[in-house]
């Protein structure tokens, strides 16, 4: 049994961060060892975060290619870019640190300066820009630039026992933030006050990070055709009586993700049970869920997944419906348009955490579920416990 | 020549099918100029500028790896997107796509393909924003008709200056940051967390109808000296730094900073606060004096025409010792689809590059002055302005309590 909370314990007991990042540096410099790798210049936040396990600002969105951390082989060194060492691990020296600049040739000149780095023939990059592509020769002029964020996403995949911990804490906060989003649905609240609730109550976890906005979104009727259409972006408008309103959230631990999602009948004061249409949704969905549930475990691909949600006879949503979840998403397991043969490539293990959601749509609005699970070593735990309510029968 | 001033800024028109329609026929007169012949686009303030999308906002771990994309043609804008629901309602449905996936090569060879049909044979100049490292390793070698380049030539000049309807939306995007902020200012006393302040203000700024969050915000307990804090690398004030569950003690002074969006402009909301009742000392009143004094003698020459250096320069005037602004930061820094963008005034990119910024009716400038006196503290707050015809006007207007308790007029 594990005691998940978020305060620290004097005894020890719960994420040891040293052991870690530790590990998960070791891993990283292994797997550049293996890939011949005398480098790897990191501009992806989420890498960066893995790799030196630094506490940064967290910002929406994407940002440009920067070489925002270095890691060099032949000394087992990281660098940094960040102008202080508040949220910088004790292992990276301040001498590693670098200043954030607006001047590229500034970072050139720093990445010169980098032991090891001028020398290196082969540098793992996990995404470039076309200035970049520019610069880092002026750095490492010998040096081919390789794919390396094939290499990071693999070891991201394969989570450590303190990962896993991580990521099963971020899911206690998220139910817990989700659940008093659902007791705050009423009709004639807006669904951008249910985020509003959400975050407010993961904040008092002492977390400030969203893994995403989430969705807070009253479902709409399906097409005459039956297909799906999941409205996730939630939008400043108020809720209908009688609405199933789909919600779901993600918030981030130590930069581990956890989600969760639900949907639940708008019934206000009253609590009416739900009609026989509107029950029918649930039922669907936990027909999908029963054999989703049957095919994750290990040794199934993201193919046997896909094969599974079809079986259930449901269309598939327009996004990948399983994907690897960990500091942030790190692959889309199943469900992607790139098609079955895409998702044949991932095989699952022990230790993996995925996102795994279903959507069934009819005349009465959707239902959303969406699970956080870990893939165990004789199939898969599911790591919410959160109840799917009237709806869905307490199927959890 | 005393520049003139419009305000305060009331609540304007927004039409924002004309706000996407303007800034589409900026983007493809840029790509004309600059032999551009389609832009491929996966930041998420340039993927907004160029369709106008909404998105899921999400942490960058998220982001990366689902991607809102749009390739844009001089024909007009592909949006390729796990969320469909946030296309633009005039976007016409055959050009609103699935995701991509290029960070992987069968999305790489998916995205030559889109790029093959929309553009035809023969070579082609394409802008990137940004490259996963697979499109990187594959792109041009199974596509070898495209030349990759810089989409900053483009996206520079059109982003530049605004249109009426972006100017509004950034002042929407600030009245909201500034309004939730009252609320977190009432709650800062003796005790309170960051973390704590963090969910007071989002929950307020989703009640009050932002678009999504940019970032965490920052409450950034700051001591004295340089010492007390953070070691820099570069001997300035460590800032800013991110929020945690710290317990805030009375008298502490806060760096606050923060960043909303609406309808894809950000906001920025900086001040210098104290925990609790806190009465500041003389020396604080001189450091704020001292910063209100930089923001005059910026905006005494903030008109068309003037350079960046010319401001750089008025600021520094009479600021003996060090610049009135952090050493890895900037005296001015633009805002819009991007929380910081050109132009930028005051960076280590130089006086060269400052000089060459010379000001135009529509860029928003957001000052950042920041008065230090090591071993006795500062004081550091941002506002907002947008270049007009003949001067400036103000788009930020929150109390500099506990100095002043009215709003900002300048």
């Amino acid at each position: 049994m594990v005691n998940v909370g978020v305060m620290a314990l004097d005894d020890g007991g719960r994420a040891d961060f040293d052991r870690l990042r530790r590990e998960r540096r070791e891993r990283v410099f292994a797997s550049m060892a293996e890939h011949d790798l005398d480098a790897v210049i990191i501009g992806r936040e989420p890498n960066a975060r893995y790799a030196s396990g630094a506490r940064r600002l967290w910002v929406a969105g994407t940002r440009p290619f920067g070489p925002g951390c270095v890691l060099v082989a032949a000394t087992g060194e990281t660098h940094l870019m960040s102008t202080w060492d508040e949220g910088i691990p004790p292992e990276i020296p301040h001498e590693n640190l670098y200043a954030l600049s607006w001047n590229p040739m500034v970072l050139v000149d720093v990445l010169k300066k980098i032991d090891g780095l001028a020398a290196a023939r082969r540098i793992g990059i996990d995404a470039m820009s076309p200035l970049w592509t520019q610069l880092l020769p002026l750095a490492a002029p010998d040096a081919a630039l390789v794919d390396a964020e094939s290499m990071l996403r693999g070891l991201r995949m394969r989570k450590t026992a303190d990962e896993i911990l991580c990521v099963r804490t971020a899911v206690a906060v998220a139910e817990a933030a989700l659940a008093t989003a659902i007791d705050a649905l009423r009709p004639g609240v807006r669904e951008r006050e249910l985020l509003g609730v959400f975050v407010e109550r993961m904040s008092e976890f002492g977390l400030t990070g969203l893994a995403m906005e989430g969705i807070f979104s009253a479902t709409d009727p399906a097409n005459g055709d039956g297909a799906p259409r999941l409205r996730r972006v939630a939008r400043d408008r108020a809720i209908d009586e009688g609405a199933l309103v789909a919600m779901a959230g993600g918030v981030l631990y130590a930069g581990y993700e956890g989600s969760v999602g639900r949907t639940r009948l708008c019934a206000g004061r009253g609590h009416r049970r739900p009609t026989a249409s509107e029950r029918e949704v649930g039922a669907r969905w936990r027909s999908v869920w029963s054999r989703l549930a049957d095919a994750l475990q290990p040794g199934a691909t993201g193919a046997d997944l896909r094969a599974a949600y079809e079986a259930s006879g449901e269309p598939l949503p327009p996004f990948p419906f399983a994907q690897s979840i960990g500091i942030g998403v790190e692959a889309p397991i199943a469900g992607s348009s790139l098609g079955k043969d895409f998702d044949a490539q991932w095989r699952l293990e022990p230790g993996m955490t995925l996102e795994v959601q279903a959507y069934t749509a009819g005349p009465a609005g959707g239902y959303l579920g969406l699970e956080t699970v870990l893939i165990t070593d004789d199939g898969h735990e599911v790591l919410s416990t959160l109840s799917h309510g009237s709806l869905g029968d307490d199927l959890t | 020549m005393q520049s003139t001033v419009a305000q305060p800024s009331a609540p304007a028109d927004l039409d924002l099918t004309r706000m996407r329609r303007d800034r589409l026929a900026k983007l493809v007169v840029a790509m004309d100029e600059h032999a551009m012949d389609a832009l491929v686009l996966s930041g998420t303030g340039n993927v907004h500028y160029a369709v106008g999308s909404t998105s899921m906002a999400s942490d960058a771990g998220r982001a990366f790896q689902e991607p809102t994309i749009a390739i844009v043609t001089r024909k007009g804008p592909h949006l390729f997107t796990p969320y469909p629901e946030g296309a633009p309602p005039e976007l016409p449905a055959d050009q609103v796509h699935g995701s991509l996936y290029p960070e992987f090569p069968e999305g790489v060879d998916a995205m030559a393909d889109v790029l093959r049909n929309l553009l035809g044979g023969g070579e082609h100049r394409i802008g990137f924003d940004d490259m996963t490292a697979v499109a990187h390793d594959r792109l041009t070698s199974i596509a070898p008709a495209l030349t990759i380049a810089d989409a900053g030539e483009v996206l520079g000049p059109a982003k530049l200056c605004k249109t009426d309807d972006e100017l509004e939306c950034i002042r929407r995007a600030q009245h909201i940051n500034e309004l939730a902020m009252y609320d977190v200012l009432d709650a800062l006393r003796p005790g309170v967390r960051q973390s704590d302040l963090t969910g007071l203000f989002l929950r307020r700024i989703y009640e009050l109808g932002v678009t999504a969050n940019s970032i965490d915000p920052i409450w950034q307990v700051t001591p004295d000296s340089i010492a007390h804090g953070p070691y820099t690398v570069n001997g300035d004030v460590a800032f800013p730094t991110s929020t945690t569950d710290r317990i805030l003690r009375e008298g502490e002074m806060i760096l606050v900073d923060s960043g909303v969006v609406y309808e894809g402009y950000c906001s920025d909301f900086g001040r210098t606060w104290f925990a609790g009742d806190y009465e500041p000392t003389p020396r604080q009143r001189d450091y704020f004096r001292r910063w209100k004094d930089v923001i005059e003698r910026v905006l005494s020459i903030t008109r068309p025409g003037t350079t960046g250096l010319e401001l750089n320069r008025i600021a520094r005037e009479g600021e003996t010792g060090r610049r009135p602004w952090l050493d890895h930061f900037y005296l001015v820094h633009g805002l819009g689809t991007e929380s910081a963008e050109m132009p930028f005034i005051g960076t280590d990119l130089g006086e060269e590059f400052d000089e060459s910024i010379v000001l135009a009716p529509g860029m928003v400038m957001v000052l950042e002055p920041v008065i230090w006196e090591d071993g006795h503290g500062g004081y550091r707050s941002e506002d907002i302005v947008a270049v007009t015809d003949d001067g400036y006007r103000l788009l930020s207007s929150f109390p500099y309590v506990p100095f002043e308790q009215e709003a900002v007029r300048w």
